[in-house]
């Protein structure tokens, strides 16, 4: 800012101009940090893509549906890869301006809430293949119910992402409250996946005796469960960059 | 017993209550506002309201204001506005949680898809962020976002819904529309708006109260639209009754997997018999059911798939017809496993229905002898007689393709694709079938011509459909081997081609085409002719 305005003077510029070329700057300064979010937001909508995808799965049966299964993994591995996009374009970013390395940090630990989605998705279409014997009423239900929190909490970290790119100085009391309940509720959907995949496990053993189909039914339910360990630990730092938004470092 | 129940919601405020907004489901007491006031649509949302049935909080702009819409201030609505947002928890135009609002047409009497309907009003640049924050599903918000774009582009500035579809087809190219994630539905609004300010010579309005006031004024012109016009000729119904608006928070059923939209019959309308008759769509929105652009499923998956969700329409499919005495078409949506009731309405039926259901609810006490006396009334052995197709001694009957069948019978005639060729055959004596790509209303007129109806795409509880049932029509819809080439006026079914001209078979009780004319044989169902004999001849309860 200050090479700009004795640039300026030097050039005899109007004050009003340098005035402007101030603000523009101060701007563009501004845009840039929505930008880090729009990056995050971005992958955020990747992630609820590929949680909601499986979700619908497993409540559609496409353990019974081979060709959706499979559909639905190559899907997966789409989404991967665009989310894969997205962490090389922070990295690129974070070497050409050094202040974007926390959130190429950021971004790339996100990138691990895809991977383990992806991979429950794939296990999915390995299930499909003629692994799903013994998947009774019991393992459905759980398998279902733990795919539905990793959703529900998926939903809760878009929410956090969506508010924390708006937190500044213009954001209120309500805006921090708002982002500390989706926070807090990602946290409490961690605790609930662990308990949820217990649930499956116990039903898996109880119901399957076939051992490629437990194994894979243990697959799933533990990579689904990890997405939910992922959000828990991205949840840790992008409270770090929402408090620092707001001027109260953690 | 008409099962008119006029108690509460839907209030009357005090002075000048003609010209004030009627709220629903906002906590309001007071009696329902007449039909002739409201519409009926309005008229049973509060009745459904007010049974504790889940119905969206609304306001209603009254017929009244229909002729004199040019006179209507948003001064008039916005105090009935802020009610709908206390109600929702939701203010129209925030950037952080936003209401969006359904504006939706409703007359005195029952016009299936004549007027229009605006859906996701108040999605803006501005407020997109904030849907995203309040739902945690960017899909949704974007798939809202381009649905409003669309639909207010075509309503309410007047555009070419081709172009959209084009834009839809552009991005998708063979997958469904239900198949596009956020990113690619993001692209798809892009280029709707693009295509809105390219014909309109205006850009999309980002102000969400203009786009209200925009979609209020367009369902209220809706009413003079020309195919509600050919629609209340055909009825002989006034034109000067004018419709209601009313104005809805929105529900989503476009959530995901465990979402959807649905149009049912608590009653089969073309057998009559007592089985709730169920279409719906996952992951979808109402506009998709009933506009006859899309194909629909029926109740099998959404009652594996959502089983709590399915008993309780059950239920209220049931709560409906003991408080509304008849047989009801309702509408529904489901969000998130959770569900609302959107409409009901007296089912269009075929007059074999007609008696079933008339006899079949005096027996259940629902309705006493001279109510089913009067709603038999003219229906004899020839009235209920019904068409079906026989194969000539020895000769299989082979069926070109099979369809979704939305009225039974049997229609033979000679294939016409547009109204002009129909007329011209009709006036030369001929009969005729219409086949049309799209089951839509706008083809009222046509299709009052022709024995029967074939589409391509389309659901059997389209609007298109309910209005053929209720016209005595023979409709096929959803034949996915139908293939329409409008430049060359001819047809391909299952790889065989027909110009316009050739006979075509369209057979209601299987949903089965066939090449030329088939022989038919036509009789009553012995059973419902003697049920009605003994009701007559004063037998039966009641």
């Amino acid at each position: 800012m200050m090479s700009l305005a004795s640039q300026a003077m030097q050039r005899n510029q109007p004050a009003a101009f340098v005035a402007d070329e101030a603000r523009l700057l101060l701007a563009r300064r501004l845009m840039g940090r929505r930008s880090e979010f729009e990056l995050l937001e971005e992958h955020a909508g990747i992630c609820h893509a590929l949680a909601q995808a499986l979700r619908d799965a497993l409540d559609h049966g496409f353990e019974r549906d081979a060709p959706a299964a499979e559909r639905l993994a190559a899907r997966a591995k789409g989404w991967e890869h665009e989310a894969d996009q997205l962490v090389m374009q922070a990295r690129a970013r974070a070497e050409r301006q050094p202040q974007w390395q926390p959130f190429a940090r950021l971004i790339q630990r996100s990138d691990d809430i895809a991977d383990a989605l992806e991979e429950a998705a794939f296990v999915l279409s390995l299930v499909a293949d003629g692994h799903h014997r013994g998947w009774g009423g019991e393992v459905r239900a759980a398998m279902q119910a733990l795919a539905d929190s990793v959703l529900g909490a998926m939903q809760d970290h878009v929410r956090a992402v969506a508010v924390a790119s708006t937190l500044g100085e213009t954001s209120d009391a309500a805006d921090h409250d708002e982002y500390l309940d989706a926070s807090w509720r990602v946290q409490q959907a961690e605790r609930q996946c662990d308990e949820l995949l217990r649930r499956t496990r116990r039903a898996l053993a109880r119901e399957v005796e076939d051992a490629a189909s437990l194994m894979l039914g243990n697959e799933l339910a533990a990579a689904l469960e990890l997405a939910s360990d992922s959000l828990l630990s991205v949840g840790y730092v992008l409270r770090d960059h929402a408090f620092r938004r707001i001027g109260a470092p953690g | 017993m008409s099962g008119r129940d006029m108690s509460a919601h839907a209030i009357s405020p005090g002075p000048a209550a003609h010209e004030a907004p009627a709220l629903i489901g906002c906590g309001e007491t007071g009696p329902v506002r007449s039909p002739e006031a409201i519409g009926f649509k309005a008229h049973n949302l509060a009745r459904m309201a007010a049974l504790g049935l889940p119905v969206p909080p609304a306001f209603v702009i009254g017929t009244e204001w229909c002729a004199r819409r040019d006179a209507l201030e948003p001064s008039m609505w916005r105090g009935a506005l802020a009610e709908v947002e206390r109600a929702a928890g939701l203010r129209f135009g925030d950037p952080r949680r936003p209401l969006l609002l359904s504006v939706r047409s409703g007359a005195a009497v029952s016009m299936p898809g004549m007027m229009d309907t605006l859906l996701n009003i108040g999605l803006t640049d501005g407020t997109l962020h904030g849907m995203v924050r309040l739902t945690g599903n960017p899909r949704l918000a974007w798939d809202a976002y381009r649905r409003l774009v669309a639909g207010y582009g075509e309503i309410v500035l007047g555009l070419d819904g081709e172009a959209f579809e084009a834009d839809l087809g552009a991005i998708a190219g063979e997958r469904g529309e239900r198949e596009l994630d956020f990113t690619e539905l993001r692209e798809l609004t892009r280029r709707h708006l693009a295509t809105v300010e390219r014909l309109a010579g205006t850009p999309f309005p980002q102000n969400p109260f203009a786009q209200l006031e925009g979609a209020i004024q367009a369902v209220f012109a809706s009413w003079s639209s020309e195919k509600a016009r050919s629609y209340r000729a055909m009825r002989n119904l006034d034109d000067a009754m004018g419709t209601a608006v009313t104005v809805q928070k929105m529900v989503f059923g476009n959530a995901g997997g465990a979402s959807g939209a649905g149009v049912g019959f608590t009653r089969h309308p073309s057998s009559g018999k007592p089985l709730a008759w169920v279409d719906f769509l996952f992951n979808a929105q109402g506009e998709d059911v009933v506009s006859g652009r899309r194909s629909a499923d029926g109740h099998d998956e959404l009652a594996g798939v959502a089983p709590k969700v399915w008993a309780e329409l059950l239920d209220a499919a049931h709560r409906l017809e003991q408080a509304f005495g008849d047989m009801q078409d309702f509408e529904f949506t489901v969000e998130e496993g959770r569900l609302y009731m959107l409409q009901t309405r007296e089912g269009k039926r075929t007059a074999q229905a007609r008696a079933r259901i008339a006899l079949d609810l005096l027996d259940e006490g629902l309705i006493d002898r001279s109510e089913a006396i009067r709603r038999t009334e003219g229906l004899d052995a020839a009235a209920l007689s019904l068409a079906r197709v026989v194969s000539d001694e020895g000769v299989a009957l082979h069926a070109l393709a099979n369809a979704v069948s939305a009225c039974t019978g049997v229609a033979i005639g000679e294939i016409a694709l547009d109204e002009k060729r129909a007329r011209q055959r009709r006036e030369a004596g001929a009969a005729v079938v219409l086949l049309r790509h799209d089951a839509e209303t706008r083809d009222i007129a046509a299709l009052d011509l022709a024995a029967g109806l074939l589409t391509a795409r389309g659901a059997r509880t389209s609007h298109a459909a309910v209005v053929a049932r209720q016209l005595g029509k023979v409709c096929l819809v959803g034949c996915e081997a139908l293939q329409i080439d409008l430049a060359r006026r001819t047809v391909r079914l299952a790889g065989q081609d027909f110009a316009e001209g050739d006979l075509l078979t369209l057979d209601g009780n299987s949903g089965a085409v066939y090449a030329g004319a088939a022989r038919t044989v036509s009789e009553a169902p012995p059973d419902l002719v003697e049920r009605l004999a003994a009701l007559r001849a004063g037998g039966g309860p009641g």
